[in-house]
C-alpha cells in the first residue's frame, strides 16, 4: 500500500491534491502546517512513500518542517519531500536541491512524473 | 569610510575653513558669519578627514595648506563620495596674477573635485557669494539623497509586496489548475467518473470560488494604488448597520462551519448610517477573515450598539493576539502581525479597512494581548436624519 502525507495550508489545494493522489491509488494522508505534519508522521504505523511539503504556512512554515526533520527525526529523512512553492528560483531556502521543487501552479504530469522518479 | 554616511540636518551643511596661515582663517569666519553663513575653522587635513565623516556644507581651501601627501589623501576620500555627492571645493590661490599657476593648481586635483578657484586677492563679495552658491549647491544633493533613500525604501517594499502578491495570486491558479487538469486526466483516461451531476457542480463552485478570490486580491491591489493616489471614492447612501453585519456573517457561515468556529453576533439597537455600503461590507468581512485565520479556530465574538450616537461594531477573537509594538504597524500597508511567510494574505485589508472608515469619518482601532486575542473596534457616525 502506498501512501502519501500533503502539508499545506490551502484547503482546496489540500483537498484537490487528496483526491488527485487517491485517484492514483495512493492512501493520503493531510496536514495543515508542519507541526501538523510532524504529529501525524509520529502517529502512522506505516510511513509515507513521499511528502508533498508547502513552504509558506502559519505554525511552522516548510523550512522549519525540513529542519525538525533533520534534526529530530533523522530516521525520516529517507522519505523524498517534494516541496510546492509559488516562490521564485531565487527564493529558495538555502540547502533544498531544485530537483526537489515543484513551482506553483503545480503541473499534474510534472508532479507524477517527479513521484514516480523518487518512488 | 565615505563622505557624509550620517543622514543630515541643514544646520550640518557649515563651510569648512582649511587656511594655515592664521588670520585668513578667522578673516574668512568673520566675513561669512556677518553675512550669516555658519562655518568652522579646521586646523588641519588630519581634522579636516575626520569632519569630513559628517555633513558638510563645502570646503575652503588656502591652497598654502596643501602638502603632497595631504592631496593625495583628500583626492582619495572625494573619489570615494558616493554618487549623490560632489563636496565643493574654494580654493583660495596665493598668486591670482599668474594664470599658469591657476591652471595647475586646478589640474592637480584632476577630475575627482567640484572645484572653484578663487584667485587672491578676493573681495569680501566675491567670497560670500561663492560659499553661498557652494552651500545652496550642497542643499540640493543632501535632498537628493533623501529622495533616494526614500524611493528605496519603497522600492523595497514593493517588491517584498510583489513577492508576497505573487505567491498569493498562485494559490488559487493552482487549485484551478489542478482541479482541470484532473479532470483532463480523467477523461484521457475515459473514466468519465469523475463527472456526475454532484462532482461537476462541486467543480463548477470551485472554481467560481478561486476566481471570487483572485478577483478580490487584484481588487485589493487597485484599492491600494487608488488610496495612495488619492483617488479611492464613496458613494454613500442609507444603510441599517445591524442588517449589513448579519448579512455578512451569513456568508461566512459555510467557513465557519467548515472549520467548526464558533460565532456569535449580538445585534443590538437599529442602526442607521449614510455610508457606502459595498465599502463597509468591505471593512466588516475583513474584520472577520481576520478573526479567523488569527482565531486558533476559538470562538469569534461580534456586537454592534449605539455609543455616543456612533455606531459601534466589536469583533473580538480568542486568538494568538497582537503585540503591542505591532499593533499599529498592522494598520499600516504590506503588514501583517506575523511576519515572513507564515501567514497567508496581502496584508492589505487593515490598512484599506481603515482608509475606508477614516473616508466615513469613523474610527477603526484595536485592543489586543499577545496571546490572548484582539478586539478590533469599528466606530461610524450614525444619519442624522
Amino acid at each position: 500500500m502506498k501512501s502519501a502525507l500533503v502539508i499545506e495550508d490551502d484547503f482546496d489545494i489540500r483537498m484537490t491534491l487528496k483526491e488527485l493522489l487517491e485517484s492514483e491509488g495512493f492512501v493520503v494522508h493531510l496536514a495543515e502546517n508542519g507541526q501538523e505534519g510532524l504529529t501525524c508522521l509520529a502517529k502512522l504505523n506505516e510511513m509515507p512513500k513521499i511528502i508533498l511539503l508547502d513552504l509558506y504556512m502559519p505554525v511552522m512554515d516548510g523550512a522549519a518542517f525540513l529542519k525538525e526533520i533533520k534534526s529530530q527525526f533523522p530516521i525520516l529523512s529517507g522519505i523524498p519531500i517534494l516541496i510546492m512553492t509559488a516562490a521564485a528560483v531565487g527564493e529558495y531556502p538555502a540547502g533544498i536541491s531544485p530537483e526537489y521543487i515543484l513551482k506553483k501552479p503545480l503541473e499534474i504530469d510534472e508532479l507524477f512524473s517527479k513521484i514516480e522518479q523518487f518512488l | 569610510m565615505t563622505v557624509e554616511s550620517q543622514s543630515s540636518q541643514n544646520s550640518d551643511l557649515n563651510a569648512l575653513i582649511l587656511a594655515p596661515s592664521g588670520q585668513d582663517g578667522k578673516l574668512a569666519f568673520v566675513v561669512l558669519d556677518n553675512s550669516g553663513i555658519k562655518s568652522e575653522i579646521i586646523p588641519s587635513f588630519e581634522t579636516l578627514f575626520e569632519r569630513m565623516n559628517r555633513p558638510c556644507g563645502c570646503l575652503l581651501l588656502a591652497e598654502e595648506a596643501i602638502t603632497e601627501q595631504a592631496l593625495k589623501l583628500l583626492t582619495l576620500r572625494l573619489s570615494e563620495q558616493e554618487t549623490w555627492s560632489d563636496l565643493p571645493i574654494i580654493l583660495l590661490s596665493s598668486d591670482g596674477k599668474n594664470f599658469e599657476h591657476s591652471r595647475r593648481l586646478i589640474e592637480l586635483f584632476g577630475n575627482t573635485a567640484n572645484i572653484t578657484l578663487l584667485e587672491r586677492p578676493f573681495s569680501v563679495i566675491t567670497l560670500v557669494s561663492t560659499v553661498k552658491v557652494a552651500l545652496r549647491a550642497r542643499q540640493k544633493q543632501f535632498q537628493v539623497r533623501e529622495l533616494l533613500q526614500t524611493m528605496k525604501r519603497t522600492l523595497s517594499i514593493r517588491d517584498e509586496f510583489l513577492s508576497i502578491a505573487s505567491h498569493e495570486l498562485k494559490t488559487p491558479i493552482t487549485t484551478i489548475k489542478l482541479q482541470t487538469q484532473m479532470k483532463n486526466r480523467f477523461i484521457k483516461k475515459g473514466d468519465f467518473s469523475v463527472f456526475t451531476p454532484g462532482k461537476v457542480s462541486e467543480f463548477i463552485e470551485l472554481i467560481d470560488k478561486q476566481s471570487t478570490r483572485l478577483s478580490r486580491l487584484v481588487d485589493d491591489m487597485l484599492d491600494v494604488t487608488k488610496i495612495e493616489n488619492g483617488k479611492l471614492t464613496i458613494r454613500p447612501d442609507f444603510c441599517d448597520f445591524g442588517m449589513l453585519v448579519a448579512q455578512v456573517i451569513e456568508a461566512f457561515q459555510a467557513e465557519f462551519e467548515s472549520k467548526k468556529i464558533q460565532c456569535d453576533y449580538e445585534q443590538g439597537e437599529k442602526l442607521i448610517g449614510f455610508w457606502d455600503k459595498y465599502r463597509i461590507e468591505q471593512v466588516v468581512v475583513n474584520l472577520i477573515t481576520n478573526a479567523i485565520k488569527y482565531g486558533n479556530g476559538k470562538p469569534v465574538l461580534l456586537r454592534s450598539f449605539n455609543q455616543n450616537e456612533k455606531a459601534v461594531l466589536i469583533v473580538k477573537d480568542h486568538g494568538i493576539g497582537v503585540s503591542a509594538k505591532d499593533k499599529e504597524r498592522i494598520f499600516q500597508r504590506f503588514e501583517r502581525a506575523v511576519s515572513g511567510g507564515n501567514i497567508s494574505g496581502l496584508g492589505l485589508g487593515l490598512f484599506i479597512s481603515r482608509q475606508i472608515v477614516e473616508m466615513h469619518g469613523g474610527i477603526l482601532k484595536m485592543e489586543s494581548e499577545l496571546g490572548h486575542g484582539s478586539t478590533f473596534i469599528l466606530e461610524l457616525p450614525l444619519s442624522k436624519e
